[in-house]
């Protein structure tokens, strides 16, 4: 089971939003995010998407390929996806695949969004 | 589309009628209008005539229509389409008959197609499976055993082997997701590897990271391990995002977990320069363990994930037995325990390789259905 929540929303002149997620992302619930996700995206005009994934305990290598794409998709409309605060085992997951060679990765979250302000 | 109920009209109609048909014989009776004999029973003659005729006409005819067809339907014999009797009850009638036989000639050609695909798939899943290797190699300093199975008809787990000068290279690999479009890509990755023999590991990795990523969508990459074991036990590896080499050490009852992190193939245009390669080396009696994450996906019936820390434990608990076909039976019989009847959700494979140092008779071929 998994929840995806919109912690802030955004406004035209926004520098982010933030999307946060719980729980675990597997085959049972990956299409049902990526719809959420695509429908929520396109009409999305901030130039970065940030995920907070502190409360997600387990992802699927699904996901990571959507998410891959998902940064491609962005990075060629000028914008982009930026992880944060992965916990140890998700961390892992995305290390290990070589993940953070395509999508940025923000330890902190906080002091990345001050920085975009 | 509104239908008008029409049954209370016809009803009037009918009692109209036989008003009609008593009208002249009721004024005689109460003495209002005198009639002649002659003209009351040639009138009756007529009305009993006229009232069948115009009650076949309103209900039998239409009546005949549709049982026709609906014994058609029975019969199995053509159907075909009822008219359009208005928007009284037999327009209703004729109407849902009409309606349910265009959906069920509907659901008969899902199902064709389904039995079609079906075949299909079945078909393609042989071709899948003819092209992952049937049995393991028989080895002279190794027991090696690699199991497979799919969770839908078309898998993405994949792995092959081939022997060299002193020993033997193995891959491991996992494409994204399951299923079919996981199973294309093992069918490009096999191809590869079956084609290209003479090429040595690096080099194999390099061609097929490249062509992964000119060939397939950004959310398809292959995790996966390469790796060269020679006679002596040393095990050179290049790790490319696949789970975790464990080895469970003999001399001290341990297992040793080691990381497996690089860059996944498919990701990037040229992986040359992040391909590492690392060595570890085995001694006599030692197991080393690969599995899918199909394994530590495995959920039990609360849907708790199974972990690398069970896979450890396992590892851990049956390691010491002669052979690794009774490791692996004690593993998959425990895996089964756990799932109790869960869905499998991923593709698993499971390889074991224990280094005897010697040629002992437990070394011989196993099938790497699981």
């Amino acid at each position: 089971m998994y929840e995806l929540i919109e912690v802030n929303k955004p406004v035209h002149s926004d520098p982010y939003v933030l999307l946060q997620f719980k729980g675990e992302i597997d085959n049972t619930c990956i299409n049902e995010i990526q719809k959420k996700i695509d429908k929520y995206v396109l009409d999305l005009h901030v130039p970065n998407l940030v995920f907070d994934l502190k409360y997600l305990s387990y992802v699927n290598s699904q996901y990571v390929g959507y998410l891959i794409s998902l940064s491609e998709k962005l990075l060629n409309n000028k914008q982009k996806l930026v992880l944060s605060q992965a916990q140890p085992q998700v961390y892992d997951i995305f290390d290990n695949l070589g993940v953070f060679e395509l999508i940025e990765y923000q330890k902190d979250l906080d002091v990345f969004i001050k920085s975009l302000i | 589309m509104q239908f008008v109920l029409y049954s209370h009209r016809v009803f009037y109609k009918i009692l109209l009628l036989i008003v009609v048909m008593f009208l002249p014989l009721m004024l005689s009776f109460l003495e209002i209008l005198k009639f002649d004999a002659m003209f009351l029973l040639y009138y009756s003659c007529i009305v009993i005539v006229l009232l069948p005729f115009a009650i076949w006409r309103s209900f039998v005819v239409k009546l005949q229509l549709i049982a026709n067809q609906i014994a058609n339907i029975i019969a199995k014999k053509p159907y075909q389409k009822l008219p359009d009797l208005g928007l009284d009850e037999y327009g209703l009638i004729c109407f849902f008959v009409n309606d349910l036989v265009y959906n069920f000639e509907n659901v008969a050609s899902y199902i064709k197609s389904g039995q079609r695909m079906y075949t299909e798939l079945t078909m393609a899943q042989h071709i899948q499976e003819n092209l992952l290797p049937s049995n393991t190699l028989k080895l002279k300093n190794y027991q090696f055993l690699v199991k497979h199975r799919s969770a839908d008809e078309l898998g993405g787990d994949m792995f092959n082997f081939r022997p060299t000068k002193s020993g033997f290279d193995l891959y491991l690999a996992d494409a994204t997701g399951h299923g079919a479009p996981a199973a294309l890509i093992m069918i490009m990755v096999q191809t590869m590897f079956l084609t290209n023999q003479s090429l040595v590991l690096d080099k194999l990795i390099v061609l097929l990271n490249s062509f992964l990523k000119s060939n397939t969508s950004a959310s398809m990459f292959l995790s996966s391990v390469f790796m060269n074991l020679n006679d002596q036990g040393k095990v050179l590896y290049y790790p490319c995002g696949y789970e975790k080499i464990h080895i469970f050490r003999q001399s001290e009852a341990v297992v040793e977990s080691f990381d497996t992190k690089g860059v996944a193939l498919g990701l990037l245009e040229d992986i040359s320069k992040k391909l590492e390669q690392k060595s570890l080396q085995l001694v006599d009696g030692d197991v080393m363990v690969l599995a899918s994450d199909g394994v530590t996906e495995l959920k039990d019936q609360n849907g708790k994930l199974f972990g690398p820390t069970g896979l450890v434990d396992l590892i851990s608990k049956y390691s010491h037995l002669p052979t690794v076909n009774e490791v692996y039976e004690k593993i998959k019989l425990d895996l089964d325990i756990y799932a109790n009847g869960s869905l499998q959700l991923d593709d698993i494979t499971l390889c074991i390789i224990k280094y005897t140092g010697v040629a002992d008779p437990n070394q011989k071929e196993f099938s790497t259905s699981f």
